[in-house]
């Protein structure tokens, strides 16, 4: 059964992983971008209202779907994950090298 | 770098952009990936009720010693937060057939719902009262409302019954997503622009900023993954062959 699991990719996982990506992107701009939830300067509610709280309690949690994921689909293929996780992480940072400017690296 | 006018390569500056440790979440993800095959090692051959007795003691552990008392894992941004997760979906699986399972499943958009509400809810009261809540602690990996709307949004996904070819094509850039716009050298820029549009054009213009930034990181994260993965997919595949060779004998 584990390794129809592991063949099988259903969408509807990699739905969430897309869901859980735009929460992360969402909830870093909020936090830190729009800044009314209490990071970087205190909260307040006339201030800052209630949206941005509600809006960033929905995406929080966002980096952990990626876990949930791991752990209920990809079980027994932990190290080609990591040869992987490795790879993309060489390869974006190699990417992002190119792509930046020299006087700010 | 190459795009630049006073472009300069630089050895030493290749090395260090490949430097990941300052992001708690890829080393964390590493680490869990790490540790995964004990994980799975030691769950063989154990029962449903013994893997969720486990599961009740790692609550416990990571909620007294980790969230009330902040001994250990006080914030959940971490590999303890990340092996919990990971026990929590291998047991979602393994009781896939029970009823409450299936409540869960159904219901999962209303805990989400509810959690999440509870969440905000609790955090304004505070706020309202006069006894501000700390961001980062409230907002915790492992506070308890956020590990039950997590696992209630989970279980509902887990419940559809979706096969998009391009879903799973996009997908597989998200991690790229995750890195661009997460990098050193992006972020300051990206947070004085987002205070910028949030103050023109509010939540409507967040919005639109966030889809921006996935289009444009997930365009360059397809076309990475397109010239790498030849690569990788060689160098994983000998590194497997290798292993089931070492495994068979």
């Amino acid at each position: 059964m584990d390794q129809k699991i592991k063949k099988e990719r259903d969408s509807q996982f990699e739905l969430l992983r897309i869901v859980a990506m735009f929460f992360v992107v969402s909830g870093h701009l909020i936090i830190k971008g729009a800044d009314n939830v209490g990071l970087l300067t205190p909260y307040s509610v006339e201030e800052d209202g209630l949206m941005g709280v509600i809006i960033y309690s929905c995406v929080v949690g966002g980096g952990k779907f990626i876990c949930y994921d791991n752990g209920l689909v990809r079980c027994e293929k932990d190290f080609a994950g990591l040869c992987e996780t490795f790879y993309r992480l060489f390869g974006f940072r190699f990417g992002k090298l190119l792509l930046a400017d020299a006087s700010v690296t | 770098m190459l795009l630049s006018p006073d472009a300069a390569f630089s050895i030493k500056q290749m090395v260090w952009s490949m430097m990941f440790t300052s992001n708690w979440f890829v080393v964390s993800y590493m680490m869990l990936l790490l540790v995964a095959p004990i994980i799975e090692k030691s769950l063989k051959g154990t029962s449903t009720r013994q893997q969720g007795y486990w599961l009740l003691l790692l609550t416990i552990f990571n909620l007294y010693f980790g969230y009330w008392l902040g001994w250990v894992n006080d914030n959940g941004y971490n590999v303890v937060q990340f092996i919990w997760l990971y026990y929590v979906s291998r047991y979602l699986r393994v009781t896939r057939g029970s009823s409450w399972n299936l409540t869960l499943r159904n219901k999962g958009l209303l805990v989400y719902a509810m959690g999440t509400l509870l969440l905000a809810f609790f955090f304004v009261g505070a706020s309202y009262i006069g006894h501000n809540f700390d961001t980062i602690r409230w907002f915790s990996y492992n506070n308890p409302l956020l590990m039950v709307s997590c696992i209630g949004l989970f279980a509902w996904f887990s419940n559809l019954t979706i096969k998009s070819k391009r879903v799973n094509v996009i997908a597989t850039s998200m991690f790229g997503v995750f890195l661009l716009h997460t990098t050193p050298y992006v972020i300051p820029f990206r947070n004085e622009m987002t205070s910028v549009v949030f103050q023109e054009y509010s939540y409507f213009g967040l919005f639109v900023e966030v889809i921006l930034i996935m289009i444009v990181c997930c365009g360059i994260s397809l076309v990475l993954n397109k010239v790498t993965k030849p690569v990788i997919a060689t160098a994983v595949g000998l590194i497997e062959k290798k292993r089931s060779c070492l495994e068979s004998k």
